[in-house]
């Protein structure tokens, strides 16, 4: 080490300094105050012998000011002096000593205070440099986690959380409490909002949510229904997500067009439904496990329907509401919950009610990262903005204008069943997708009308009793092993309007003899729903936007628009 | 918090008590009172009769009792829950994969 | 000459061991740094300025005890004590003691270095 050796006496330092040399250390010298300073500044010493009085500037002063230098440093300041009482020893200390020794001197005792004073630096040096390397640690942790965050919210950017029907809560680091938000307009309209609650804490509960995000915005930005993007996602998490670790979830469907949401609860806290006005409040409650526990096979979709007229509102939140604790660490709670809702006077307004009401509570404490809060509101669509999202998803060229024509002679006819076929291409369309039912309906019976009434000529007037139907399909099959000739063609055609609309047609036309179309129209009244028979007709109208029998009734056209809207015929 | 766990005069049934909160602490005791157990072990009984509070990461704890112990075939019972518990267990349909009671 | 009316003799030999080799430089120190003591004591006196006293005082006091020529710090304690006071009645006496007790502790420590 080295010892700065202040003293205004010679004898004195030299004394000194043959003893703290025969130590093994540095001696450095100086003969008042403001020279101790100096050498301080200069030669750094590591501990200093300070004698207290002196000329120029006496020891304590000198102390006071070292001690300024140093700052965080240490260096410990052994006070020389040959004062003995208590209250001068004392003051020695409060000026910024940390030991003092009396003359005349002792050389044990000398020796062993700069010993230990030894070993108090080098446990300080120790303490500082694991203060330092804990604080780099950390200031590490704390950029990996901005740069994680950073890489979550490109994949999530692509949402709609900003709609204009939605009002959200979420802190910005939420994701590292493994809560998620995820909102994303439908390209055939309408849109999917997915809460989320990842067990775990830090980059662990963020980490799942990464592939989850992916797989929402990309299957829905594709066409596909939520039951599937559902089935993708415990998939995913099932294989990814250790044991034990699963993702709390309510999932919905909003169709503007239906005025309904279909939704899926699995783990989180019932959700609000407020109806008619502010005055109705229905709560929902999860059915379901966690997403991510069960395997495939096991992993139920079944979603519960439910209407909303316009103006509704249903309100989800993550645990953390309930479970956010005052400074007493009282829950927040249910039945306080349930006062903000009972007590407001006005929908618009309960968003806020309910954030201002948790934050009052909570208080000054640390604010958690895990309040999450959303209220969705049923508008018309027309209210929201133009959604850019169909164009800038395109990750792989899907068809947008195309035709196909596909005729089956009378072999493929008793042997080959289509519908998968064309039902297939049909899908390569996004925006088909998430019709993909209605669609199939609409072909399947279109071309069973082709198939059973047109080439097989069998009359639908067969089926009005339960008796008939076994007698018709009884001739069906004999009609059919005994086919020679006949044709059905297909064309179906699509075409879209920059991505954000379209139009699917399908034309079938059969080798058989047509009908007298007209008169079935007429017939036909939409109350007749206990007739048996019937081609379907009035079932396909309501899902097409027009469907024209043309020629003597053997060739049909439906077309259906998408986005859908409410057709009245 | 504490666990405790004894198996019965059978050799057969494992009972895993957890005292207090049921939270991230317990993580290595309630481990510790399942693995390496005798593998005549069948059958499974947590009894949470003195659980004030169960979070999240103790429903992580029940999934992997369950893994270990057979997974689909696994005979777990979930006893003595007090209304809280239960309804921490209700909100996650955890019924779908334990015995409640 | 009575070493043991004068010095802390067991002290003297433990600092002898203490300075090994350099035990003759040390005494050569506190000589030619105690010898414009006496001098500068009197000035002092003279000037009626009672802190240099003080602080003179205690210097000497200082490095006489380091030496354990224990009697002339006493006498040295003294004056400082007088001079934080500020009574400076009696301070001349003191001074003359001094100047007789250093002239025979000089004397002896020289001895010691022969």
């Amino acid at each position: 080490m080295k010892i700065l050796i202040a003293d205004d006496n010679a004898s004195d330092r030299f004394l000194l300094s043959k003893i703290i040399s025969k130590q093994g250390h540095e001696v450095i010298e100086a003969e008042n105050g403001k020279h101790a300073i100096d050498c301080y500044v200069k030669e750094a010493p590591d501990i200093i012998l300070m004698d207290v009085l002196m000329p120029e500037l006496n020891g304590k002063e000198a102390a006071k000011e070292i001690k300024r230098i140093a700052g965080e440093d240490l260096v410990p300041i052994i006070f020389l002096t040959s004062l003995v009482d208590a209250q001068s020893l004392a003051d020695c200390l409060e000026s910024g000593g940390d030991d003092f020794l009396t003359k005349p001197y002792n050389h044990i005792i000398l020796k062993a205070k700069v010993d230990a004073f030894v070993r108090m630096r080098k446990m300080h040096a120790t303490l500082q440099k694991q203060r330092d390397t804990i604080s780099a640690n950390n200031q590490h942790m704390l950029h990996e986690q901005r740069v994680a965050k950073a890489v979550f919210d490109n994949v999530a950017h692509s949402g709609c959380l900003d709609a204009a029907n939605i009002k959200y809560m979420l802190s910005p680091l939420a994701v590292f409490n493994g809560d998620v938000l995820l909102a994303a307009r439908k390209p055939s309209g309408g849109m999917h909002v997915f809460l989320g609650d990842f067990t775990g804490h830090g980059l662990p509960a963020a980490i799942g949510a990464m592939p989850m995000a992916e797989i929402f915005y990309g299957m829905t930005a594709k066409g596909f229904a939520l039951r599937d993007i559902l089935r993708e996602i415990n998939l995913k998490l099932k294989s990814i997500l250790p044991v034990g670790f699963f993702c709390c979830a309510a999932v919905v469907d909003l169709s503007f067009t239906k005025r309904s949401i279909s939704m899926w609860m699995g783990g989180v806290p019932d959700c609000y439904l407020l109806s008619q006005h502010g005055t109705q409040l229905k709560s929902l409650r999860s059915h379901h496990l966690p997403l991510g526990v069960l395997s495939s096979d096991q992993f139920d979709v079944e979603m519960t329907e439910h209407s909303m007229d316009f103006e509704d509102r249903l309100f989800m939140w993550s645990d953390g509401i309930v479970e956010a604790r005052d400074s007493t660490g009282n829950m927040f709670g249910e039945e306080r919950l349930q006062a903000v809702f009972k007590q407001n006077t006005h929908p618009d307004l309960l968003f806020e009610a309910v954030k201002t009401s948790v934050n009052a509570f909570v208080g000054e404490t640390e604010r958690d990262d895990d309040t999450t809060l959303i209220e969705l509101k049923m508008v018309d669509e027309s209210e929201l903005e133009q959604s850019e999202l169909v164009l800038e998803q395109r990750m792989t060229t899907d068809p947008s204008d195309w035709k196909i024509d596909y005729e089956l002679g009378v072999d493929s006819l008793k042997h080959f069943n289509p519908l998968p076929l064309l039902m297939h291409i049909v899908m390569e369309v996004p925006a088909l997708r998430a019709m993909g039912g209605q669609l199939f309906t609409v072909v399947a019976e279109l071309f069973s009308n082709a198939f059973e009434h047109g080439v097989l000529k069998l009359d639908s007037a067969l089926k009005s009793t339960p008796a008939g139907f076994v007698d018709f399909y009884t001739l069906r099959e004999k009609r059919l092993n005994e086919l020679n000739s006949g044709f059905i063609k297909i064309n179906m055609t699509h075409s879209s309007a920059e991505g954000r609309s379209g139009i699917f047609s399908i034309t079938i036309e059969d080798s058989g003899k047509g009908f007298d179309y007209a008169k079935k129209t007429s017939e036909n009244k939409p109350q007749d729903k206990n007739k048996f028979s019937g081609r379907g007709i009035p079932l396909i109208y309501s899902l097409c936007h027009s469907l024209e029998y043309i020629g003597c009734g053997n060739k049909v056209v439906a077309e259906i628009h998408w986005p859908q809207k409410n057709v009245a015929k | 918090m504490g666990v405790q766990s004894n198996i019965d005069s059978s050799g057969k049934e494992l009972t895993v008590k957890i005292d207090g909160r049921f939270d991230f602490s317990a993580h290595q005791e309630f481990r510790d009172a399942y693995e390496g157990i005798p593998a005549d072990v069948n059958s499974y009984v947590v009894d949470l009769g003195d659980t004030s509070y169960l979070d999240s990461s103790a429903l992580g704890m029940l999934l992997l009792l369950r893994d270990h112990a057979g997974g689909d075939n696994a005979n777990i019972k979930i006893i003595k829950c007090n209304d809280d518990v239960r309804k921490i267990l209700t909100i996650s349909n955890f019924e779908q994969l334990f015995t409640i009671q | 000459m009575d070493k043991t009316s004068h010095f802390d003799t067991e002290a003297l030999v433990m600092l002898e061991e203490i300075m090994e080799d350099e035990f003759p430089d040390l005494i050569q120190v506190f000589i030619s740094d105690s010898d414009p003591r006496l001098p500068a004591l009197q000035q002092a006196y003279d000037d009626q300025d009672s802190s240099s006293l003080r602080e003179l005082a205690h210097s000497f006091k200082g490095a006489s005890g380091n030496l354990s020529a224990l009697p002339l710090a006493d006498l040295c304690f003294k004056i400082e004590e007088k001079a934080r006071d500020t009574n400076l009645d009696g301070i001349q006496p003191l001074i003359t003691a001094i100047d007789a007790e250093y002239k025979v502790v000089k004397t002896i420590l020289l001895s010691l270095i022969k």
